[in-house]
């Protein structure tokens, strides 16, 4: 219709004057999901008109100076600013963005994402130049650039298997969300028993401490050097960390001996439905 | 581990896009790498199992395809699959990203993993039955699978629908005990649960207004079973226990809806709002029947039948309203209020005996935030957080019963700053703080802080250094509980076209530690527990393009474990690329593996791969 077909003038007059100084840029748009903006249906929901100025805002002063004036470069602005540009439209998927560690430690969206250029990896990662070391996956990569001490974590003998490719960060962590802590209100082992659904119950007796507390509270989440990836070698030293009071005969009939159970107890060869269980208060199946 | 991407591929890729975006045309590129595997392991088989699992054998090392048509024409933009190591390696993976820019998002994902566990930890010399200091008779061994896809659909541009089921699946075998008449016994527990769940979402977005909903629901089913193969006397040979006949049918299997409802909405150009609402029904029903036979510990002899059935309810429901005003360009304050409920309740019958419980927990809380840009370079941000929650559990079996009433409540607050400079350097910095009243255990923190910093600097020759350091305060002032963690990083990075050199160290250290007073009837003992460990990673890793047709490279990484818990382990491998012709890559790489824990397991593994491998 008349209005698309305006639109569409306009896209390639703008499109005419930038490409002049900034061809590769505009032609690696021909791969990349912004280049939607194109669409005169999205132009009118948006009510942009201009694929650069979606972005980059009035470019006028920067085309009269030949280049010189200013325009918004996502590299001189505050980082505030830079974000409102982008979540303009991605705040839709990304509502919670600006309450996340991410945005609060003053990152940018683009300190992640790619804006131009062929959309090599889902959802236009920024790849790091350097080798990461194992990181495989491309989401992982993109983490292991500033969270180095949770990517060595994933060296400890007992660990989640991200290294191996089965697992990335954004498996457990949504980067542009606030904590999983925060973000679950409390019920802070829903993100585990995505995956291990047999821990997660519902039980009829549940362990309080993975109720209220989280799989954290025994468990090391990205790796340890412990069995079962406990925060404790010595599962009887993890155990009585927290529990205080035991049965009497938890002591041992000779009072003047040594007491029966101590910190080399292997507590959950008793307690071996330590998770929950739907037939005995006290997890012995 | 993961091999190292073929550099030879690499370049090859990333001129094809490059040339694809030029160009515009249509391209299809991509690689794949097919060879075997030889293993040689000595030592504790069962620990290299658990640890590395690799075997012998013929595999397809990786896949990957990249189809892109002509710009503006056909039904896709863009077409990725990967597959990665299949034909027998223990983490298998295909994923299949097939997208219309503006029109559509289909996501297949397919993982495959296994896992084993056999392992008893401690010596033979502390093994005591009757203390249960013989050791971890748990073993595991089962495979999982979940399997994924995912479609979103732009119906309009201001509509998208999305649809999402998976699949995943556990099955195996794996063994536990069972605490019976005063002795353990070994019981076969199979592994054999499913999960199936499917997502429904429609979003619609008006000038001002979205509007985003949700349906989801779960389907879970476990056969848990426990069963004795055969009779057995127990661990403890000398006591008079023993079984002949045990079975326990515990399976179960539940059902999950949930509803979620959000509205974000930008009421002026500053400010934004986002309401949400979820809420989750679970109903989980499930059987017990035992059957038992044998003679007690008093000598006597025993059959017990039992059986009986048993029901789970669980209601969740989060709602949150979250606020966003942007006071000026530079400044933006945000804040969240948010309200969670769960009840639950549990009751079951088996035989005779009945067993119930009951948990209410409710959290309310909010946090405040504000963040300044006070220049393009410095960014600051702080805020603080509350959270007051409410629990109550009480439970019963039979004539026994017991609960608990605690109100924990958290107030905290973080300060950041980000600096980035010119020259490639940049700095963050990080405290929070937080302080807990009446925490649920004994080892659940009244108080903990967390300092972090990271660096990094990038020059234009190729050098990269980056380091960070974070030290994390967590204490118990009821029960004198101490969690201390520092961890520390450096990474050097030097980047050339034929050249890339990296070498890093980490480190971990971890302390905790109670005096803890343990009351077993009118007896007290006091145990120090006193845990500590040191972990120290290093890497280095060279790759070295000697010309068009040779490549060679390294890895190196090392751990070690010093304190409570000491082990070492030393990986290594060697790359040889050969390229044969512009299309055809030949790859030898041969790594070695030594673990050494003192005491307990070691092993020592030498792995040979040769993969020939071609991209187009």
């Amino acid at each position: 219709d008349a209005r698309a077909q305006a639109l569409d003038a306009a896209t390639t007059r703008i499109t005419r004057q930038c490409n002049l100084c900034h061809g590769p840029t505009f032609r690696s748009l021909e791969r990349n999901p912004h280049a939607t903006l194109d669409e005169p249906e999205r132009q009118a929901l948006t009510g942009e008109t201009l694929v650069c100025r979606n972005c980059h805002g009035d470019v006028t002063e920067h085309l009269r100076d030949a280049g010189r004036g200013p325009v918004f470069a996502f590299r001189d602005e505050p980082v505030t600013e830079r974000n409102a540009r982008c979540l303009s439209c991605h705040g839709d998927s990304h509502p919670d963005f600006d309450r996340s560690p991410h945005a609060l430690a003053g990152l940018a969206c683009t300190s992640c994402h790619e804006m131009h250029g062929a959309a090599t990896t889902t959802a236009l990662l920024r790849m790091p130049a350097e080798p990461a070391n194992g990181a495989p996956g491309a989401a992982s990569r993109v983490c292991a650039g500033c969270h180095a001490v949770q990517l060595a974590e994933f060296d400890y003998n007992e660990h989640h298997r991200v290294r191996e490719g089965v697992l990335e960060c954004t498996s457990c962590h949504d980067p542009h969300e606030p904590p999983t802590r925060a973000l679950l209100g409390g019920f802070k082992q829903e993100r585990c028993v995505g995956c291990h659904s047999d821990k997660g119950g519902p039980f009829v007796f549940e362990h309080p401490a993975s109720r209220t507390e989280g799989c954290t509270a025994c468990h090391g989440p990205h790796g340890s050097p412990n069995r079962h990836m406990l925060a404790h070698q010595r599962v009887g030293e993890l155990c009585f960390t927290c529990h205080a009071a035991v049965p009497s005969f938890h002591a041992g009939a000779n009072l003047a001996a040594p007491p029966r159970f101590g910190l080399d107890t292997q507590c959950t060869n008793c307690h071996s439905a330590i998770h929950g269980s739907n037939f005995d208060p006290f997890f012995l199946r | 581990q993961q091999q190292p991407a073929d550099p030879g591929t690499q370049s090859r890729q990333a001129a094809s896009n490059a040339g694809a975006s030029a160009g515009g045309a249509s391209t299809l590129t991509g690689s794949a790498s097919l060879g075997a595997r030889s293993v040689a392991v000595t030592g504790t088989d069962s620990k290299y199992r658990e640890d590395v699992n690799l075997e012998d054998g013929v595999r397809l090392f990786g896949v990957q395809l990249r189809y892109a048509p002509r710009v503006g024409e056909g039904r896709v933009d863009r077409v990725e699959l990967d597959a990665d190591n299949l034909g027998g390696d223990p983490f298998e993976s295909v994923r299949l990203d097939v997208r219309k820019y503006g029109a559509y998002h289909l996501k297949l994902d397919r993982r495959r993993s296994e896992y084993f566990y056999d392992d008893t930890i401690l010596p033979a010399a502390l093994a005591s039955v009757s203390g249960s200091t013989g050791g971890d008779f748990h073993t595991l061994d089962f495979e999982r699978i979940r399997t994924s896809a995912s479609l979103d659909v732009d119906v309009t541009p201001a509509t998208q629908v999305s649809l999402g089921l998976e699949r995943q699946t556990r099955t195996g075998n794996s063994s536990t005990t069972l605490s019976l008449e005063r002795d353990e016994f070994d019981v076969e527990k199979p592994l054999d649960e499913s999960l199936n769940a499917l997502t429904f979402g429609v979003r619609h977005a008006w000038k001002r207004v979205t509007l985003i909903v949700d349906e989801q629901g779960r389907d879970f089913e476990n056969t848990s079973e426990l069963f004795l193969p055969g009779a057995s006397p127990g661990r403890n040979g000398a006591d008079a226990a023993e079984l002949q006949f045990f079975r326990f049918d515990q399976s179960y299997d539940y059902s999950s809806r949930s509803h979620g409802v959000r509205v974000l909405a930008e009421p002026t150009a500053r400010l934004d709002v986002a309401a949400g609402w979820r809420l989750e029904d679970l109903e989980l029903d499930l059987r017990g029947d035992e059957q038992a036979r044998g003679t007690s510990a008093a000598g006597l002899p025993f059959e017990t039948s039992r059986a009986g059935p048993g029901a789970v309810d669980r209601d969740i429901e989060i709602a949150d309203v979250k606020l966003g005003f942007t006071a000026t360009e530079r400044l933006r304050l945000v804040g969240t209020l948010r309200r969670s409920t769960l009840e639950q309740s549990g009751a079951l019958t088996i035989g005779p005996s009945l067993g119930a419980a009951d948990w209410q927990i409710a959290t309310d809380g909010y946090e405040l935030g504000a963040e300044l840009a006070l220049s393009p370079a410095v960014t600051v941000a702080a805020g603080r957080s509350s959270e007051a929650r409410a629990t109550a559990y009480a439970w019963q079996r039979d004539a026994v019963a017991a609960g608990v009433d605690r109100s924990t409540d958290r107030d905290g607050y973080f300060a950041r700053l980000a600096l980035e400079l010119t020259g490639g350097f940049a700095l963050s910095a990080s405290v929070e703080n937080n302080s807990i009243d009446d925490p649920f255990t004994l080892a659940s923190p009244t108080s903990s802080v967390r300092y972090n910093v990271t660096a990094r600097r990038r020059w234009s020759n190729g050098l990269a250094l980056s380091g960070s350091y974070r030290n994390t305060d967590v204490d118990n002032d009821r029960s004198n509980w101490l969690a201390d963690t520092e961890q520390a990083t450096i990474r050097l990075i030097y980047q050339r076209p034929r050249l890339e050199l990296s070498a890093g160290y980490a480190r971990v250290d971890v302390a905790r530690s109670v005096e803890q007073a343990v009351a077993a009837g009118t007896r007290i003992t006091v145990f120090a527990i006193d845990y500590a460990a040191a972990s120290m990673f290093r890497d280095a890793s060279a790759y070295w393009r000697l010309n068009e047709r040779f490549s060679i490279g390294g890895e190196l990484s090392g751990y070690d474990n010093h304190g409570t818990f000491r082990l070492a382990r030393d990986d290594w491998r060697a790359v040889l690329d050969v390229r044969v012709g512009a299309d055809y890559t030949l790859r030898a790489v041969y790594r070695s593996l030594d673990y050494a824990e003192d005491e307990y397991d070691s092993y020592d593994a030498e792995i040979l791969e040769l993969a020939f491998g071609v991209s187009w």
